[in-house]
């Protein structure tokens, strides 16, 4: 191979290499730069062990790629020195007939040598020389921000606001061993009582829990769900009532809602309605639907409202069947004793069951006032039940204003509050509120003036009194 | 080396041949140069011009310094093939019998002059075809070689189209160049003008004989030429043809007809002449584009677009040059 050409390849091969490993250097310095300033900006800190790594494969991959870019192979630096110097293809033919062993291509290898040899290495242009500066250049153009972006502060993570936990008061604490001490003396039938008794020792126990306000809130809602379930379960007034108003019988519908208003008084009146009112040829179709709309009642264990009803449907179709074979005063007497058969049955357990209902309804009430549970978290069915004794039953427009109920405190011309009856234990019946206010009120006055209550629940049956005594005119 | 030898002589030939027709023809350097390398390279050439250009006199001038036998044949409409080429006759022989004998026509000569041979019939002109590619001549079935080294060189003249009869394109194919004399500048009309007042006649001297022309032929032709530059070559050769796959803007929009093989040939053949000539040892790209277009202007035919948009065969041929990449 010609000298000359061999010095000028030797010549390009040290520029090849040196330019790979600037440009491999640069890569590797700008990889690590890079690498850097992200930690800088994002992490905070910095990993030495990355841009190291990251450094040198890109030294070495920059280094090599390049190396194969710029690799001087024979033809290409005979093409370039042909067209630098203008030497006509001289190079070329050269490296092309370099094993020819012709005369004429060995004078033009010698001519072509010489002329190779009077060139001076150095004469060699730069090509695209701006694109080798480019790299190094880019290089140091990050790594200027590298050293001088300082690390990112990093801020301790914030933590969500919590919601503070609940600070139970003895107050709250008292009130509900008082709600204990309620249910206990109170005449909630045996197999509710133990279940709201439980709720609320839970109730009691937990309260030492530490809880957030909603937590705790959202315990007691389920508290009050147990307490309210658990005597419903007991109460089969309210689905009694609804079964029977279902029906078509205005008798028994009448009937059925005396039943809801859990009024003992009621039921009596309006089955001396009936027995009033009823003909003969009304008898079948009473006792037919009648029987019909209880036995799609489920019954609950030691009820005897379900099993009055019933026996007095049987009563009913008794008569009917053999009202033809008697006389008028046969069927008389014979509705007259179902008639005193059913509320002998029905009366106590009206009593049993109003007596759950106030002590549910109470116990709910309380329990909302003492945790102060906001209206709208009391569930729907709950909350409505919680209007009326006995407003679980829903009466019919026309009813509303009916005058089935006398309660009220003043008299029959001034009546005030609403037309609620309370429970009377002098004489075991529900009376208008009216009526025994006073001696309610003197009661309980007396209760608190020896320090039954705390001085808050004091206030509080005062203030509840006082309302009671105010009340609404009755138009 | 015998061959450093051989170059240095080929060298020298060619600068004695150029001083020899110097001293009868003024300014046209171009034209004498591509003479020698036609020459050397063993073609025929077409000299093209206005008449009194030096046309003849080049030619003449030529056969004189190359010490070549030469002949003039002035073509005229009623010139008969048999006026070049030579005919058999009927004569008596010595001991007097009748005899058929071949009489050799002008043809027969190195060095042969065909004066605007655009005049003679396409019959005529197609006797010259077998020579100027063969270098023989059939006559009545018999084959007679003509001298070596052999060499037509025709001229015409590009006006006075009235009554000539265009060679036809296989003929302009066996032209290796195509020279253009133009009507010399003003300062070289005032040489001619002297020079002319002295003698008409030639006073080119002989510097080498025909035997020397073979054997610069032979040197020339070892020439070496790399691949890339003969690819070139054959691209800007196929690249004439307007019809072909991946032919060349330039043929597509200007070309009607592209040049033949024989274009390549003769490209690469007077390159390696030029190369020599020139003192390289190999031919360059510079060469084949120098010799593109005494090459290929006879050889192409342009279209009525190129016409239209008043370019000449030779500015089609620099369009092409620039167009095909190395």
């Amino acid at each position: 191979m010609s000298e000359g050409f061999l010095k000028i390849k030797k010549r390009l091969w040290i520029k090849a290499f040196v330019k790979s490993a600037v440009f491999g250097l640069s890569m590797s310095l700008l990889t690590a730069s890079a690498i850097i300033l992200m930690q800088k900006l994002t992490a905070g800190s910095i990993n030495a062990l990355q841009p190291i790594l990251f450094g040198a494969a890109a030294l070495l991959i920059g280094f090599g790629i390049m190396l194969l870019i710029l690799y001087p192979k024979d033809k290409r630096i005979a093409k370039r020195l042909d067209e630098q110097f203008a030497l006509g293809e001289k190079t070329q033919t050269m490296l092309e007939y370099k094993n020819d062993g012709g005369d004429m291509t060995k004078i033009q290898r010698e001519d072509t040598n010489n002329r190779l040899l009077a060139i001076l290495p150095n004469a060699l242009k730069e090509k695209r020389l701006v694109l080798h500066i480019i790299a190094p250049v880019l290089a140091v153009a990050i790594l200027i921000p590298a050293i001088l972006v300082p690390l990112k502060a990093v801020t301790p993570p914030t933590t969500n606001e919590q919601e503070p936990d609940y600070n139970v008061t003895d107050w709250q604490k008292a009130a509900v061993t008082e709600l204990i001490e309620y249910v206990q003396n109170s005449k909630l039938e045996e197999v509710p009582k133990e279940a709201v008794l439980l709720s609320l020792n839970n109730l009691l126990t937990s309260l030492d829990t530490p809880r957030t306000t909603s937590e705790l809130q959202m315990y007691v809602i389920g508290i009050i769900v147990d307490v309210n379930n658990a005597i419903d379960s007991s109460n089969t007034y309210n689905e009694i009532a609804i079964a029977l108003l279902e029906c078509e019988n205005e008798y028994i519908k009448n009937l059925a809602a005396a039943i809801g208003s859990l009024q003992a008084i009621t039921v009596k009146n309006e089955l001396d309605h009936i027995k009033s009112k009823i003909e003969k040829d009304e008898l079948a179709d009473f006792a037919n639907t009648l029987t019909a709309s209880l036995t799609l009642i489920t019954p609950v264990e030691e009820d005897a409202m379900l099993p009055s009803l019933l026996k007095f449907a049987e009563d009913y179709a008794f008569i009917s069947q053999n009202m033809d074979s008697y006389s008028d005063s046969w069927i008389s007497n014979n509705i007259s004793g179902a008639h005193d058969t059913l509320y002998e049955g029905i009366s106590i357990e009206l009593l049993n069951q109003y007596e759950n209902d106030s002590v549910r309804k109470y116990v709910i009430r309380r329990l909302v006032e003492i945790f102060d549970i906001p209206d709208d978290m009391i569930p729907e069915d709950v909350k409505i039940s919680l209007g009326t004794i006995g407003g679980d039953y829903i009466y019919d427009e026309e009813d509303k204003d009916s005058n089935l109920n006398t309660g009220g405190y003043g008299n029959a011309d001034q009546l005030f509050g609403s037309n609620d009856t309370v429970y009377d234990p002098e004489t075991n019946t529900h009376v208008s509120y009216g009526e025994i206010l006073n001696a309610y009120y003197a009661k309980v006055k007396e209760q608190l003036m020896a320090g039954s209550a705390s001085d808050t629940l004091s206030e509080f049956i005062d203030a509840y009194f006082s309302s009671l005594y105010d009340g609404s005119k009755k138009d | 080396m015998e061959t450093m030898e051989n170059v240095k002589r080929f060298n020298e030939a060619v600068c004695k041949i150029k001083d020899e027709l110097r001293r009868d023809v003024v300014g046209q350097d171009e034209i004498v140069d591509n003479v020698i390398i036609a020459i050397i390279a063993g073609g025929n050439v077409l000299l093209e011009g206005v008449p009194g250009v030096g046309k003849t006199r080049l030619v003449r001038s030529l056969s004189k310094a190359l010490s070549l036998d030469f002949s003039r044949i002035q073509f005229t409409p009623d010139l008969m093939p048999s006026d070049i080429t030579g005919t058999n006759v009927i004569e008596k022989n010595e001991s007097g019998n009748m005899i058929t004998t071949f009489r050799p026509g002008p043809i027969f000569a190195n060095l042969v002059l065909a004066d605007e041979i655009n005049r003679a019939t396409p019959k005529t002109q197609s006797a010259m075809l077998e020579v100027m590619q063969e270098h023989k001549v059939t006559v009545a079935n018999k084959v007679y070689p003509v001298k070596e080294p052999f060499f037509v060189l025709a001229t015409q003249n590009p006006i006075e189209q009235d009554g000539t009869y265009p060679l036809p394109e296989a003929q302009m194919d066996r032209f290796f160049f195509k020279l253009i004399m133009t009507f010399p500048k003003a300062s070289e009309l005032v040489d001619i003008v002297n020079m002319t007042q002295i003698t008409m006649d030639e006073t080119a001297q002989a510097v080498i004989d025909g035997s020397t022309i073979l054997e610069m032929r032979a040197l020339a032709s070892t020439v070496p030429v790399i691949d890339d530059v003969l690819n070139y070559t054959v691209k800007l050769v196929s690249g004439t043809h307007p019809e072909i796959d991946g032919a060349s803007a330039t043929a597509k929009k200007y070309i009607k007809y592209g040049a033949s093989p024989r274009a390549a040939q003769a490209l690469i053949t007077c390159a390696k002449v030029r190369a020599l000539i020139n003192g390289n040892y190999n031919v360059s790209y510079e060469d084949i584009n120098a010799l593109a277009y005494p090459v290929l202007r006879h050889r192409i035919k342009i279209n009525y677009a190129a016409v239209n948009d008043r370019l000449s065969v030779d500015d089609v041929i620099g369009m092409l040059i620039k167009e095909i990449k190395k």
